[in-house]
Parts: structure tokens; C-alpha cells; sequence
């Protein structure tokens, strides 16, 4: 018998976990936008059952406890179950998102998921024919994070068995963007025979190394401005000699981020042909998106068009028209980034009022002017604290918008 | 440093064309011209030429008259020299275009940068004023005045409260602390009530585990329950089946008893019963036989012997026996006896009556003594017959007499009539002429009928005769054709001979027949007879026959009757002759009957013809008499017999029998009735004899047969070992007893043997529960299972409602779709937190803004106000204070006094307005002068405030080119001529370069 195995390698489902940064979103796309964590997921099964993989791993943060609902939990099973109908494995564990003992809703998963029971790596075997054919190694999360280094838990067991295979939920000690969890070094991987690194946490995929293959397949559906682009899983077969592994999408809205020159808009209508122009040619033929649109170039009636709300209006109209078809598009958010010869800053010195304030604009800190609103005993409930890029664009922004009205005719 | 005007060149702007102005070094330069001459054109125009114009303003400063628009300045900076900024509409859209001395050329930008970022706005505020401004000023609204007035001298904006109060409407319209309109307020309350409905559904949601491990416990629980249900439920079965079968129990317990109790063992012959049973019924009737016969013999006997007893008492049975013997001939005699006495009754009777009805006068004795000899009797009856006969003849006599005179009479009256009625003789030659002439015709008549009959005869004949020939003729042709027909299909030349010869004879038989035919016609047709007797005449001729023959008969009647006549007459005569010989027979007979009389007297009273009749009657009567008399004698005799014999019965019944009066045939039937009883007896005996005999052969017959039968039955009763029948039968029911019990047991095991196993009806047998117990059992059983039915049913539903819920919240998405949505207004609230960040930034930054520009400048400001405004109004006020809080200006006097700004007179504000303009721009421009334009500023200034502005004016021009556009003469007389360009005078400047 030829010694072959094929999985699929998924991480960071993050089921039902709300998206960030959309504002006011219409009615027509919530659902959408809602259910794209399950269709992701749909679409993962979909993809199993079509390459009739041995197994799937799922390596960590299948849901969020914080924003934890049954819905996921159901889904998650259902999938599963569809998958158990095609005698397809899942080989599961929890990671820092949906830890153990956070679980308000623990499940009964049919048989055929296989999920690491606690904090120490442990393993499962993949019989194939009655044979061993694959053992699968890992941890859940207990708590909300494990600080030690896991990977010298990993000891390959029967070396019998053909394909061994690690899944670690963690992040390399070096990536310091991320919250750092069971810490690792990309060294001390391949410490072990072990033909595959299954990684989980990282959101963006990332092929680390091959031979022996650490991959992060990154999370199976983007759900903010930042986790652009394609999302999906890993589909990987492997013999003896060799592994493949492909990237599969599984998104089902996707995020985007476009830029469009407005220097060669003179008048507002010339950017609502722009916009829609540009929209049209981003979009695709079986995926909505979502998309973040960044307006630069030189323009000086940018800012007035902001200020009276005509980028806001025009882009609420675009949208309009872009959201009445089954793979919409939707300029969920905008920024203004133009440059204007009256505006530059900081442009104005001296004596005078705008060149106080600029000179104001440039000392001071906005924290005492926002706390009105972001130490409101309601209001803060709510309210992400700026950060400092935020803060130095809300400054931006109030300079812009005040040198505006100072110098409007 | 400062910044001064040159040159001025208007290629073309507005009214003004080709017109150049040089400042020459001057820094103060006042403009005079009326109104309307173009003054604020040229003011519009430095502007434009220093901050440019958007399009659709130059069009509207674009001249009539040349096609050109702008021009050109020339400016002044110590740090970059000279530099021409030319500005002209059609060239890169109005832009500034720089040249310096030494042939540099600049842009906008760089203008802009040289300028410090004065923009117009910045540069009317601080660098120029106008009359209108003051204007404006005393429009203002007193409270807003004190900041218009700050505003203008501090920022250089009047849009910069506007500003500050448009960014504080649109934070207030996004947010307010305690505010509930504005959008994040509201947003607030939305994200609260969502919050609190997310926690709700987040808490429902929560329940979700509880409820799961409630429900498998439940579930566990229900399945107990049905388990434990399941059993109760087999025990209530068990016990109604053991209720159902109890009844049966106690009967297959009794059967096993009872058939513990019979022998096990029971030998009975095959059939043995009936076999019994048939020899007790042969011998049964022959044992009812026997005992009959014995009973009968019994009775016979007993009779036999009480007969016999009897007989012997009896003694006289000989003499009984006499008597009977006699007995015959006593009633013989005895009858005989009455019978003669009734026979002479009668004839005593019968003598009476008819000698009575004789009425004669005879008695019973004249008989014994009247004698009628045999003759008498003949003798009378011819006397009697004779006399008849001659009374009858008498009679015949006279009737024929009679007859024969009435016929003569009758005879003589026909005659005479018929004579009468005669015809006359002439009369009857008449008739028997016309009876001739007839007599011819009638001959005639009749030849001519004959012949007419033969006519149709011979007609029918013929046409018979044609027939028969026509007949003939067809029957040959076709003969003829079948024989030819025949003669070709056989080939035959005899047949076809046979053909022409039938044909043949057939055609001449026809052709001779209608020749015969014809020749008779001839014949008979031949003889016409005259025939004519007229109907009339036949009938006169008819009458006439008639009338003779009458006259014929009558005159035949006539010659009759006389005859007649005739004979009538001899019979009259004898008639006459017969009367008299009877007479004489009469009286020879009288006197016969006469001398009868006498021999018989009683006679004379009878008529003869009685005679005859009489002698019958009395020879009848003699007759009579003569028995009589026989009678009396024979029954003497009789009587005599009779007593003898009574004699000897009642001597015999006297014996015998006390009562001996009675008659003797009573007597005698008792004497009978005695013999006949003892013949009866004797009868019995001889029977009894009899039948005993019969009896006892018949016995023995009987017994044999018995005996047969009762070796036959004891040899069943030895198969069985028994003795008796009561013993054979007992073991016979015992053995039917064994069966039935065992069949009935057999029964009820099969009947239950589905019920029950056979531990259980072992069981159920040998422990038999009480009725009342299982009842009670049951009723335990049941009430148990109601009661977990109960429990079941509640937590069937108790787990239907979990299973409900939990479904409902697994389906439910509510909680998914509050959490994104949730998420979703946090999102757009921190978004319209940022927009309210930036609002509230800037709208800060604005007032911190200016408060340190208020701060850094106004103390200068205001000290140059004072200067100002106390040059201007001569001393008259020594301070000016900048507002503070709510208070507007305030200026102290000379005499200390403060004043608001409001309690100053309108030229006073004016003054303290300029004053503070030139202390704006003077404190402001400090590193920046840029030159001072002022359009009329000082309108209602009086001539001496004039003067002393005018001072202040040249006093800042040291420092600062100021330009000073005027349509008063009244300044341009204080002001040296030089420093004058009057723009009515000429458009070429008044002074040389």
C-alpha cells in the first residue's frame, strides 16, 4: 500500500466572531457579512469532502469566547458531522481565543473529531485500512494563554507510523505584532522528525519554512480592514517522499483595500466616474467585498468635499448601486489622504492665528479634549481608547478641517 | 522688515485700463477721488495682484475696452529686494508670476511664502479698514461687539467665532455629556439596549448547557421509569392473568383431586357398559315378565279356589235347570195365551163396531142364529147387477133418442146454407173455358225450361272439356321438354324419341277436342223456343181453378148430407123399440126383492144394489163369530198349561228366595240369571285351569332365557371384579369420571399454557393466591403505574420543553445577530467617536488657539489703543481694557471714570475702533509689514480728530507705507501735496519718477 496521506490544514475559524470597523452597515449585506465566518467554514467542508481528504486539522481558535454564541458551536458541529457522513476525521484543538475552560458551551462532537484534551501535548493516530498511518500531535489551550515554550513537549512517539504531524497554536517568540503565545523558534522545529508543522493563531498565512513544512494557514475568513486579501486553508497531501501543500480559499466576503488619485478630479462627478470605474474593475465574479478606499493625490477641493459631506454622500450612493448585486461590493470606510497647497502641514508660522495653531497643532495633545467623550461613564463603555496613530490623524484631520474654515472664502 | 509698494501697472481691471501708479518711495500715499472714481477698484486690484482672484471674479474685473485683465506690482522687501508679481488673467489661470531684479522668476507659491501666509482675509483684517467697517461695527450686536472686536484685531478672521460656534453646534450635535438628542448620546442608549439584550440573549444562550445536562438527565430518569413501568406493567399482566386463570386454578386443582382419588387402576370391559346395558334390557322385560306371570298365577289361583267355594254352596241346580228347561214352552204358551186374548178382544171389537156401523139393528147373538146359505151371495149380486144394467140401459135409450133428433136438425141447416153458396152453373162455364186456354199456354212453357236447362249444361261442360284438353296439352309439353332436356345431359336417343312423341300426341289431342267443342256448340245453341204467359193472366187462371174446385166440393157435401137424413131416421124407430122391452125386465125384478124382504128383514132398509155387499160383510161378521167362539175354547186350555207350570216355579223361588210374589218371567230371569252365573263360574274355573297352565310354561321359558342373560352379566361383572350392577356402574363412572377430569385438565393446562410457564402454573397450583390478593395486588400495580405514568408524562414533558428549547436556541440566531450587530454600532460609534474627536480637536485647538494669541498679543494691542485713543481723543481717555468674561470693552477717562463701550458716543467708538485697528496691524505687522490701506476710515472725524488721525497716520507711515483712498478734500489738505494722487486729475501720475 502506498503510504499516502492528505489533510486539510485550518486555523483561527474565529466562528461567529463579529467583524471590526464597519460602521452602519445596510441591512442587505449584514447576514452576509454575519455568516461569512460559517460560509467559510462551509466552503472548508465543501473542500474536504471534494478532495476526499483522510482528515482536517483545525488548529486553534474555532470561536471566541468573548463573543462566543451557540450559533457557532452548532455550526461547528453540523460541519462536522457532514464531514463524519464522508468518514472524513477532524483532528481539533483550542487555542488562546476559545480555551478550555472558557467554553460556556461545551458540545458533543461525533466521533470522528478527535480533540486535544488539555494542556499537554498529546497524540491520535490516523488508521487508514486498519493501519496507523498517521499520528497527530498537540495541546488545547486551558486558560486564555500559555506563556511556555511548547515545542519540547512534541516527541515523536511510533516511528512506525509514516507521517507524523505537530499542530501548535503559537506564535514565533519573534513576532512581537501579535499577542505571543506559546512562543517558539523556528529552529527548534525541526528539532524533531516531525513531516509538518500545523500552526495556528497568526492570522495572515505564511509558508515559515519547508522541508519539513511550518505553515500558518492563517484565519479562514478576514474579518477586519487589516486581514485583506484571500483567506483560507491549506490543502496538503503527503508521501513519503514528498508533500504538496496549495492554499484554498475560503472566504466568503473579502477584504480590500483600494487607492484612488483624485488629482485628476476637478469636480465631484469626475471621482464618482473614477470610484465606480475603479469599483467595477475590482470586482469579482463569486465573492463580495468589502472595501476600504483611500482618496489621495493632490486635490484641493478634496477637503471641501469632504467637509460637506460629498465624498460620504458619493460614496453612500456608489454603494447603492454596488449592493443590489448577489457578489456586492461595499465601501464600508474611507480615508482622505490628499495633499493641498493651502492646507499642507505644517505649513503656517509666524505670528498670525493659523500659524498659532499650527504651532498648537503640533505641541499639543488631543487627550484633554477627548475625554469628555472617551471618560464618559456611558460613552467609554463603548469606546476604544485612540491609539497614538489614531490620535495623530484625528489631529490631522482637525487641523485640515479647521484651516478649511479659516481660510473658506 | 517692511514690505512697500513701488509700482502699480493696470494692464486691465475694471474701469481701469493701462494705468500705472507709482508710489515713488512714498510711505504714505494718499489717493483722493470722488465717489464712483475708481477708488476701490484700485484697492481690489492690489489684492488681486498680492492673493490673486478665483475666475469668476476676474471675469466680472475683466474691462470693456481691453482685452487684457491684471497688471502688475511692484513690491519692496529688504530681504529679497525688488520683485514685480505680475498677474494676469489669461496666463496659468491668474496666477502669480514673480521677477526679481535679477531676472529670478518665482510662483505662487513662493509669493505666498513671502508673503507669511497673509492670505486676503488676513491681510483686509489687519492691513485695512474701511468706513464700512464701522459700519458694520455699529451693527454688531452689542454683546457680540467686544469679540468682533478682539476677533478682528486678534485673529485676523471674522470667521473665527463662526467657526468656533459652527464646531460647537456639530460636537453638541454629535454629543453631549448629559444630552440625550445628539447622535452618540443616542447611539449610547441603542449600544446600551443592545448591550442589555445581548446580555439577556447572551444569558439564554448560557442555559444552554443546564438545559442539555438536564435533558440527558431526564432522559436518563424517563427511561428508568419506563423501565421500572415496563416491569409493574408485567407484574398487573401477570396477576389479571393469574385473575383470569383463577377461576380455572381452583378448577384443575379440584380435577387433580378428584382424580387422586380414584383408583389408578380401573379394568372395564371394551363397551362394557352398553354391553350391560343391552343385557339389562333383554332382561329386564323378561324379569317384568316373569313377575307378571307369577303375580297372575297368584290371582289365578286365588280366584280359581273363591269360584270353586261358591259352586258348592249351590244344591238346586238340577231343578233350576228344569225349570229353564220348560221355560221355552211357558212362554211359547204364554204368548199364545195373549195372543188369543187379544186375537178375541179384537173380534169383539171388531163384531161391535160393524154391526153398529150397519145400523140394522143386529146384535152379537142374531149372528149365532142367522144362517147365509153360499148361494145368497151369487143370487144377490145378479139382482143387483140386473137392476143396474136396466137403469143404465133406460139411460142409453133416452140419450140416443136425444142425439139423433139434435143431428137430423144440424144435418137439414148445412144443407140449406151450402146451397146457398153454390155457384151459378153459367159462372162455371166461364172458369172452365178460361182453365183450357191456359192449360195450351203452360204445355209450351215447359218444352222451352228443358231446352234452357240443357244450354247450361253443355256450357259448363264445355269449358270443363277445354280445360281438361289445355291440361292435357301443357302435362305433354312438358314432358316433351323434360324428356329432351334429360335426352341431352344422358345422351339418350330413346328419351329424346319419348320427347317428340309425347309433344306430338299431346298437340292432336288438343286440336281434336276444341273441333268436338265447336260442333256441339252448333248443336245446342240451335233451338230457341216462343214462350209468353203474362203474370196476370196466370193469376185469374190460378182464381178460376180455384173457385171450380170449391164448387165441386160443395156440391159433394150436398149428396152426403142427404144420405145422412136418411140413415137418422131408421135409427129413431128402433130406439122406441128397446124402451119397451126394458119395462118389462123392471117389474120381473121388483118382485124378486119382495120375497127377499121377507126371508131378511133387516133387508128392507138396504137397497139392493148394497146386497151383495151386505151378505160380504155379514158372512164376514158370522166368520168373525165363529173364531170368537174357537178362541175362548183354545185359551182355556192354555191358562190351565200356564198355571201348572207357574206352580212349579214359584214352589222353586219360594225356596230359594223369600220374595216368591213376583211375576214369573221376573221369577225365572232369576232362575237365569242364578244358572247362568254358575255356568260362569264353572266357565272361570275351566279358564283359570287354563291359564295356569299357560302361566307355568310360560314361566319356565323365561327363566331359562333369564338365566342366560345372568351368566352373560356376570361374566362382565368378574371382568370388572365386581359383584353387583351398582358396583359396575361406579367403576364405570369412576372410569368416565378419570377421563372427563383428565380431558378438563388437559383443557385448562392448554388453555394456559400460553399464559403461563410451567414453573408458573406450577406455582400458580400449588400456591393459589387468594382472589381478593391479586385484586388487591392489581389495584397496588396500577395505582403504581398511574403514578409513574404520571411521573413519566411530566417529564416527557418537562423534556419536550427542554428539547424545545434547546432547539429554539440552537436555531435561534439571535444572539449571533445581536453580537454582530452590536459589534457593527460599537464600531460606527468609535467612528463617530473620531469624527467627534476631530470636531472637538479642532474646536479646542481654535480656542486654546486663541486664547494664547489673545494672550501674547493683546497686551500690545491694547497699549498702542491707548496710545492711539488717547492722541485721537486729545486725553480725554487714558486707558483702554480689553474685555474680559462678559464685560465688553472698557476705556477710563481722564477723570478715572470708566466707560463700557456702549456708553461712548458713535465718533468715540469710531476712534477707539481705528485706534485699535492701528494698533492691530501695527503689533501685528511688527515682523511683517505689509502696507496699511485704509478706504475713508475717518468720514466722521470733526477737523481737529482729522488732524491728529492724519498725525498718527504719518507717524505710522515711518514704519509702514500706508495708502490712504479718500473722497475728502478736507484730508488731502493735510497732507503734503506730493504724497497726493488725485484721480480726476489726471490718470498719469501728478508727480514725475
Amino acid at each position: 500500500m502506498r503510504k499516502e496521506i492528505s489533510f486539510i490544514h485550518a486555523a483561527d475559524l474565529h466562528l461567529d466572531t463579529p467583524f471590526k470597523g464597519l460602521a452602519n452597515i445596510p441591512e442587505q449585506i449584514f447576514d452576509d457579512i454575519r455568516k461569512s465566518t460559517f460560509r467559510a467554514l462551509d466552503r472548508l467542508v465543501s473542500v474536504a469532502i471534494q478532495k476526499r481528504v483522510d482528515f482536517v486539522l483545525i488548529v486553534g481558535d474555532l470561536f471566541d469566547h468573548e463573543n462566543q454564541s451557540l450559533q457557532a458551536q452548532i455550526h461547528l458541529r453540523e460541519a462536522f458531522e457532514k464531514l463524519k457522513r464522508h468518514h472524513i476525521s477532524v483532528y481539533m484543538s483550542y487555542g488562546n481565543h476559545d480555551h478550555l475552560n472558557g467554553n460556556i458551551f461545551p458540545m458533543t462532537y461525533p466521533e470522528n473529531v478527535h480533540v486535544f484534551p488539555d494542556e499537554t501535548v498529546r497524540q491520535f493516530n490516523y488508521e487508514k485500512n486498519g493501519h496507523p498511518l498517521a499520528t497527530i500531535y498537540g495541546f488545547s489551550y486551558e486558560n486564555a494563554s500559555v506563556q511556555q515554550n511548547k515545542v519540547a513537549e512534541y516527541d515523536v512517539k511510533d516511528e512506525h507510523v509514516p507521517f507524523h504531524i505537530a499542530t501548535l497554536h503559537g506564535s514565533l517568540a519573534t513576532n512581537t505584532d501579535h499577542d505571543t503565545y506559546a512562543p517558539f523558534q523556528l529552529s527548534e522545529l525541526t528539532k524533531e522528525p516531525f513531516d509538518y508543522w500545523a500552526l495556528g493563531h497568526i492570522h495572515e498565512r505564511e509558508v515559515l519554512k519547508k522541508d519539513p513544512f511550518v505553515v500558518y494557514p492563517g484565519n479562514t475568513q478576514g474579518r477586519h480592514r487589516k486581514e485583506c486579501g484571500e483567506k483560507g486553508c491549506y490543502y496538503v497531501t503527503m508521501t513519503e517522499a514528498s508533500t504538496d501543500v496549495s492554499f484554498i480559499p475560503t472566504q466568503a466576503i473579502e477584504f480590500k483595500s483600494l487607492t484612488v488619485d483624485l488629482s485628476t478630479c476637478s469636480h465631484i462627478h469626475q471621482l464618482e466616474r473614477l470610484l465606480t470605474h475603479t469599483l467595477q474593475e475590482e470586482m469579482k465574479p463569486n465573492l463580495p467585498q468589502l472595501i476600504h478606499v483611500t482618496f489621495h493625490g493632490e486635490n484641493e477641493q478634496a477637503i471641501a468635499w469632504q467637509e460637506n459631506h460629498f465624498v460620504e454622500d458619493l460614496i453612500e450612493f456608489i454603494n447603492e448601486s454596488f449592493l443590489h448585486q448577489k457578489n456586492w461590493l461595499y465601501i464600508y470606510d474611507y480615508t482622505v489622504d490628499i495633499q493641498s497647497a493651502s492646507t499642507a502641514f505644517p505649513f503656517f508660522e509666524g505670528d498670525y492665528f493659523t500659524g498659532e495653531l499650527t504651532k498648537m497643532f503640533q505641541k499639543a495633545s488631543i487627550q484633554p479634549y477627548v475625554k469628555e467623550l472617551f471618560q464618559h461613564r456611558q460613552a467609554r463603555k463603548y469606546l476604544l481608547p485612540l491609539s497614538e496613530e489614531e490620535e495623530q490623524k484625528v489631529k490631522k484631520e482637525a487641523y485640515q478641517r479647521l484651516l478649511y474654515h479659516l481660510l473658506k472664502e | 522688515m517692511s514690505l512697500e509698494f513701488r509700482k502699480l501697472t493696470i494692464y486691465g481691471f475694471g474701469k481701469w485700463v493701462d494705468y500705472t501708479i507709482d508710489f515713488a518711495h512714498n510711505r504714505l500715499l494718499c489717493i483722493y477721488g470722488e465717489n464712483e472714481s475708481g477708488k476701490s477698484t484700485l484697492q481690489e486690484f492690489i489684492l488681486f495682484i498680492l492673493f490673486g482672484l478665483p475666475p469668476k471674479q476676474r471675469k466680472f474685473y475683466r474691462p470693456k475696452t481691453s482685452s487684457q485683465m491684471g497688471g502688475s506690482l511692484t513690491i519692496f522687501d529688504a530681504n529679497i529686494g525688488e520683485v514685480t508679481i505680475v498677474r494676469l488673467d489669461h496666463v496659468d489661470n491668474g496666477r502669480a508670476r514673480c521677477h526679481t531684479r535679477n531676472g529670478k522668476q518665482y510662483d505662487e507659491r513662493w509669493l505666498q511664502k513671502q508673503l507669511k501666509g497673509i492670505d486676503r482675509r488676513t491681510y483686509q483684517s489687519i492691513f485695512s479698514f474701511s468706513a464700512q467697517d464701522l459700519v458694520q461695527i455699529t451693527n454688531m450686536k452689542e454683546e457680540d461687539l467686544g469679540e468682533a472686536l478682539l476677533g478682528i484685531g486678534l485673529s485676523g478672521s471674522k470667521h473665527l467665532y463662526e467657526i468656533e460656534k459652527m464646531l460647537d453646534t456639530k460636537i453638541g450635535e454629535l454629543f453631549k455629556p448629559y444630552g440625550k438628542k445628539p447622535v452618540m448620546n443616542e447611539q449610547i442608549d441603542v449600544l446600551n439596549d443592545l448591550f442589555t439584550t445581548l446580555s439577556t440573549a447572551k444569558k439564554e444562550e448560557s442555559h444552554y448547557r443546564h438545559k442539555r445536562e438536564k435533558m440527558i438527565q431526564l432522559t436518563d430518569h424517563i427511561e428508568q421509569i419506563q423501565h421500572q413501568l415496563r416491569k409493574k406493567k408485567e407484574k398487573v399482566l401477570f396477576v389479571q392473568k393469574q385473575l383470569q386463570a383463577l377461576p380455572d386454578v381452583y378448577a384443575y386443582r379440584s380435577y387433580r383431586k378428584q382424580l387422586q382419588q380414584l383408583p389408578e387402576d380401573i379394568s372395564f370391559p371394551e363397551q362394557g357398559s352398553e354391553r350391560f346395558q343391552l343385557l339389562k334390557d333383554k332382561l329386564l322385560p323378561l324379569r317384568s315378565e316373569l313377575s307378571v306371570l307369577q303375580t297372575n298365577e297368584q290371582a289365578y289361583k286365588k280366584k280359581k279356589a273363591k269360584i270353586k267355594a261358591t259352586l258348592k254352596q249351590v244344591t238346586n241346580r238340577k231343578e233350576a235347570h228344569e225349570i229353564l228347561r220348560k221355560k221355552q214352552a211357558y212362554e211359547e204358551l204364554y204368548n199364545r195365551v195373549q195372543e188369543r186374548k187379544q186375537q178375541l178382544a179384537k173380534r169383539y171389537v171388531q163384531i161391535d163396531t160393524e154391526l153398529d156401523e150397519l145400523n140394522l139393528g143386529l146384535t152379537r147373538d142374531d149372528l149365532a142364529h142367522v144362517t147365509f146359505p153360499f148361494h145368497l151371495e151369487k143370487t144377490w149380486n145378479e139382482l143387483k147387477n140386473e137392476l143396474e144394467r136396466l137403469a143404465l140401459e133406460y139411460n142409453h135409450l133416452q140419450h140416443e133418442q136425444q142425439s139423433l133428433i139434435r143431428n137430423k136438425k144440424h144435418l137439414e141447416d148445412t144443407y140449406e146454407e151450402v146451397t146457398n153458396r153454390r155457384l151459378s152453373p153459367e159462372q162455371t162455364k166461364k172458369l172452365r173455358r178460361m182453365i183450357e186456354q191456359y192449360e195450351q199456354q203452360s204445355l209450351l212453357g215447359r218444352l222451352q225450361a228443358t231446352a234452357n236447362e240443357k244450354q247450361v249444361q253443355w256450357a259448363n261442360k264445355k269449358k270443363q272439356s277445354v280445360r281438361k284438353h289445355n291440361r292435357l296439352f301443357i302435362f305433354s309439353a312438358i314432358g316433351g321438354f323434360a324428356f329432351w332436356i334429360v335426352s341431352h345431359w344422358l345422351h339418350s336417343s330413346l328419351a329424346f324419341n319419348i320427347a317428340i312423341l309425347i309433344t306430338i300426341v299431346g298437340g292432336l289431342q288438343w286440336l281434336w277436342g276444341r273441333k268436338m267443342i265447336r260442333n256441339m256448340d252448333e248443336i245446342i245453341t240451335a233451338s230457341p223456343v216462343e214462350s209468353s204467359v203474362s203474370p196476370e193472366w196466370l193469376r185469374e187462371i190460378e182464381e178460376a181453378e180455384r173457385l171450380l174446385t170449391i164448387d165441386r166440393n160443395m156440391m159433394n157435401e150436398q149428396s152426403s148430407m142427404a144420405e145422412q137424413l136418411k140413415s137418422i131416421d131408421v135409427q129413431l124407430l128402433q130406439a122406441e123399440e128397446k124402451e119397451r122391452a126394458w119395462k118389462q125386465k123392471n117389474s120381473r125384478l121388483q118382485q124378486q126383492m119382495n120375497e127377499y124382504h121377507d126371508d131378511y128383514p133387516f133387508l128392507q132398509s138396504v137397497e139392493v144394489k148394497y146386497w151383495p155387499e151386505l151378505y160380504h160383510v155379514l158372512n164376514g161378521l158370522k166368520k168373525t163369530y165363529r173364531d170368537i167362539e174357537t178362541y175362548e175354547k183354545e185359551l182355556k186350555h192354555l191358562e190351565e198349561k200356564q198355571r201348572s207350570y207357574e206352580k212349579v216355579v214359584n214352589t222353586f223361588v219360594k225356596e230359594g228366595d223369600k220374595d216368591a210374589k213376583r211375576p214369573i218371567p221376573l221369577q225365572l230371569e232369576k232362575i237365569e240369571a242364578f244358572v247362568t252365573e254358575w255356568e260362569q263360574l264353572e266357565e272361570q274355573v275351566r279358564q283359570y285351569d287354563s291359564l295356569l297352565l299357560e302361566n307355568q310354561r310360560y314361566q319356565q321359558k323365561i327363566e331359562q332365557n333369564i338365566h342366560t342373560y345372568e351368566e352373560e352379566m356376570n361374566q362382565l361383572f368378574q371382568m370388572v371384579g365386581v359383584s353387583t350392577e351398582d358396583e359396575f356402574y361406579k367403576r364405570k363412572r369412576q372410569l368416565e369420571k378419570r377421563k372427563q377430569l383428565r380431558s378438563e385438565c388437559r383443557a385448562i393446562l392448554n388453555r394456559f399454557s400460553r399464559l403461563f410457564t410451567s414453573e408458573q402454573w406450577q406455582q400458580l397450583v400449588e400456591q393459589t393466591p387468594k382472589e381478593n390478593e391479586l385484586e388487591l395486588e392489581q389495584r397496588h400495580y396500577e395505582k403504581e403505574i398511574k403514578r409513574m405514568e404520571n411521573e413519566l408524562d411530566d417529564y416527557r414533558q418537562r423534556k419536550a420543553n427542554l428539547k424545545a428549547d434547546v432547539a429554539k436556541l440552537e436555531s435561534s440566531e439571535t444572539y449571533s445577530q445581536l453580537m454582530h450587530q452590536f459589534q457593527m454600532e460599537k464600531d460606527t460609534f468609535n467612528q463617530t467617536a473620531k469624527e467627534w474627536a476631530i470636531l472637538k480637536t479642532a474646536k479646542e485647538m481654535l480656542v486654546e488657539t486663541k486664547r494664547l494669541y489673545r494672550d501674547k498679543y493683546l497686551q500690545r494691542v491694547i497699549e498702542m489703543t491707548t496710545k492711539y485713543f488717547n492722541i485721537l481723543t486729545d486725553g480725554a481717555y487714558v486707558q483702554v481694557h480689553p474685555p474680559s468674561e462678559k464685560k465688553p470693552f472698557l476705556v477710563t477717562a481722564h477723570n478715572d471714570l470708566q466707560y463700557t463701550i456702549h456708553e461712548l458716543s458713535q465718533g468715540t467708538i469710531d476712534q477707539l475702533y481705528i485706534s485699535l485697528r492701528m494698533a492691530v496691524s501695527e503689533v501685528m505687522s511688527a515682523e511683517n509689514r505689509l502696507p496699511f490701506i485704509i478706504d475713508d476710515g475717518f468720514i466722521n472725524f470733526d477737523h481737529i480728530r482729522m488732524k491728529r488721525i492724519i498725525e498718527i497716520v504719518t507717524e505710522v507711515s515711518d514704519h509702514q507705507q500706508v495708502i490712504l483712498f479718500t473722497c475728502k478734500k478736507e484730508i488731502v489738505k493735510h497732507i503734503h501735496p506730493a504724497k497726493v494722487l488725485n484721480l480726476h486729475e489726471s490718470f498719469e501720475p501728478a508727480y514725475g519718477e
